[in-house]
C-alpha cells in the first residue's frame, strides 16, 4: 500500500512538473466532494468557502511542485491537500465543529505538520493589486504568452507552435517586446506614486 | 541594459545562477543603483505574471467545479430535485381542487387558480401564445442595421491591435507579402491591407490569424458581410476569444440581432474570455 501510495505521488508529482494541465484538474475533481465531505464534518461553513480552500490547497500543491519545493511526499497527495485545506479554513476563522470521529488526515495533523508553512497568501497588498493592473494593461496575447514563458515555463519551441509564428526568433523577440511593456507599465505606476 | 544583462537577471530568479556568478550579481546590485532598479522592476514583472496565472489558473478550477456539478449534483442539492415535482403536483392538484365542478351559469371570464405562486391573470399568461408582434422579429433581420444596432457597433468596434502584432524592423531587404499585409494593418491602412491580402500566397491566405486580421480590415472599412463567414469559421488562430467577440459586432454591423445576441451571450458566459465584461455591457444595453 505505502509503494503504491509513494508511486502514486511520484507520477502525480512528475506529470505537473512537466505541466501536464490534465493531470491537475484531475487530480482537482478526483477529491474535491470527499474534500467537502470531510470539512463539512469539521468547520461550520458554505459549499464556497470549502471550495475556496480547496482551490487554494490545490493550486499552492501545483506551485511547489512546479518551484521544486516539493519534490516527493511522505503521505498521499490527499493528506497534503487536505491538511492545506483544513490550515485554509482555519486562518479563514471558520468555526470548528466538534470531530465525532477522526481519520489519517487528523493524524498527520496531530503528529506533525504535513505541510510546512501555510504555502497560501492573505488578501492581495497595495503593490500586488496595482500589478494586477499592470497585467490587465496588456493586451491579451502579451499577457497569455508572458504567462505561458514565466508562469507555465513552456519552451520558446512550444510558444511559437502555440502561436503559429514563424520562428523561435519571432517568439523570443515578441516575449521581449510584451514583457518590456510590462516594466514600462509597472515603472509608470511607480513614478505616479512618487 | 544590454541582452546579457537581462538574461542574467531571468537565470537568479530562476535561481539558475552558480554560486559565484550569484556573488557577484548581487555585488554589482548593491554598488550599481541602475542595475538593481533593473532586477527591482524584473522582479515585479514576475510577480504580475505569477499572480495571472494564478488567476487564470483558478479560473480554470472554478470552471471545472461547475462542470462536476452539472454532471454529479452535490448530495445536498438531490434532496431539493427530489422536492421540485412534488411541489408541481401539490399546486397542481390544489389548482384542480379549487376550480368549480360544473359551469353553473356562464362561465367566468377569468379563471383564478389557487396556486400561490400563480398571478391571478387570464389564460394567456400560461399559455402559449403566437407573439403579439410577429412581424416584428423578421423586421429585425434587416441587411442594414436599426439605431441601435449602428451605435452599438460604433461604441465597441476597434481593429484589434497588440504590440505582438507590431512589426519587425528588417535590416535584410524587403517584406514578404504577409509582413507587408500586418504592415499596413498595424498602420491603420484597411483598405491597402486588403488589397494586399490578395497577393498573398494561398498558404498565407488560410492562416487562421490573418484571416482575423482581414475580417477587422473588412469591418473597419464597413464590410460586415464579407467578415462574418472570416469570424464564423476562423480556423486555427491565436485569435479565439477575439473572434467571437467581434463576430457578434459584425451579426450587429449588418442587423442580425438574434444572432448578435446569441453571440453575444456566448461570449458573457465564457469565464475565461477577455471580452465577457464588454458583451455583458452590450447585452445591457440590448435589453
Amino acid at each position: 500500500m505505502a509503494k503504491t501510495t509513494a508511486h502514486h505521488a511520484e507520477s502525480l508529482i512528475a506529470a505537473l512538473r512537466s505541466g501536464d494541465a490534465a493531470a491537475l484538474e484531475t487530480l482537482y475533481g478526483v477529491y474535491r466532494e470527499d474534500f467537502f465531505r470531510w470539512a463539512a464534518r469539521r468547520f461550520e461553513g458554505t459549499r464556497q468557502d470549502f471550495e475556496d480552500a480547496w482551490q487554494d490547497a490545490v493550486i499552492a500543491f501545483y506551485q511547489q511542485v512546479r518551484s521544486g519545493k516539493i519534490e516527493s511526499l511522505r503521505h498521499e497527495a490527499r493528506v497534503w491537500l487536505f491538511a492545506v485545506g483544513y490550515k485554509r479554513l482555519l486562518s479563514n476563522h471558520r468555526k470548528l465543529k466538534r470531530i465525532l470521529w477522526k481519520d489519517e488526515i487528523d493524524d498527520a495533523l496531530l503528529k506533525g505538520n504535513p505541510v510546512g508553512e501555510a504555502p497560501f497568501e492573505s488578501a492581495p497588498t497595495e503593490q500586488q493589486q496595482r500589478l494586477q493592473s499592470a497585467m490587465k494593461a496588456l493586451s491579451p496575447q502579451c499577457r497569455d504568452m508572458l504567462v505561458q514563458r514565466y508562469y507555465q515555463e513552456q519552451s520558446i519551441e512550444d510558444i511559437r507552435q502555440e502561436w503559429d509564428l514563424q520562428n523561435a526568433n519571432t517568439a523570443s523577440a515578441t516575449l521581449s517586446r510584451c514583457l518590456r511593456r510590462l516594466k514600462e507599465i509597472i515603472q509608470n505606476t511607480l513614478n505616479a506614486r512618487v | 541594459m544590454e541582452e546579457k544583462d537581462i538574461e542574467q537577471i531571468e537565470r537568479y530568479f530562476r535561481h539558475a545562477l552558480e554560486e559565484e556568478e550569484r556573488a557577484a550579481f548581487e555585488r554589482r546590485m548593491a554598488e550599481d543603483a541602475g542595475f538593481a532598479r533593473e532586477v527591482q522592476l524584473h522582479g515585479l514583472a514576475m510577480e504580475a505574471i505569477r499572480m495571472e496565472g494564478e488567476a487564470l489558473l483558478r479560473a480554470r478550477l472554478t470552471q471545472k467545479g461547475k462542470q462536476l456539478d452539472e454532471q454529479s449534483p452535490a448530495p445536498g442539492r438531490r434532496k431539493w430535485l427530489w422536492a421540485i415535482p412534488v411541489v408541481l403536483l401539490g399546486a397542481f392538484a390544489i389548482w384542480q381542487l379549487s376550480r368549480p365542478l360544473a359551469p353553473a351559469g356562464p362561465a367566468p371570464a377569468e379563471p383564478t387558480p389557487q396556486a400561490p405562486a400563480a398571478p391571478p391573470a387570464p389564460p394567456r399568461d400560461t399559455l402559449p401564445q403566437a407573439p403579439p408582434s410577429k412581424e416584428e422579429p423578421k423586421a429585425r433581420e434587416r441587411t442594414d442595421a436599426g439605431g441601435q444596432e449602428r451605435e452599438l457597433f460604433a461604441a465597441w468596434f476597434q481593429p484589434y491591435r497588440d504590440d505582438s502584432l507590431e512589426p519587425l524592423v528588417r535590416g535584410d531587404g524587403d517584406a514578404t507579402p504577409e509582413e507587408h499585409f500586418y504592415e499596413l494593418y498595424w498602420k491603420g491602412q484597411y483598405r491597402q491591407a486588403l488589397a494586399a491580402f490578395d497577393n498573398l500566397e494561398p498558404e498565407s491566405k488560410n492562416k487562421g490569424d490573418v484571416r482575423f486580421l482581414k475580417a477587422n480590415a473588412l469591418l473597419a472599412v464597413g464590410n460586415a458581410r464579407e467578415a462574418i463567414p472570416l469570424l464564423e469559421s476562423p480556423g486555427r488562430t491565436r485569435f479565439q476569444a477575439e473572434a467571437e467577440w467581434l463576430l457578434a459586432l459584425a451579426y450587429l454591423k449588418s442587423g442580425q440581432r438574434d444572432k448578435a445576441l446569441a453571440q453575444l451571450n456566448m461570449v458573457a458566459a465564457n469565464a475565461s474570455s477577455p471580452r465577457r465584461e464588454a458583451a455583458q455591457q452590450v447585452l445591457k444595453a440590448m435589453n
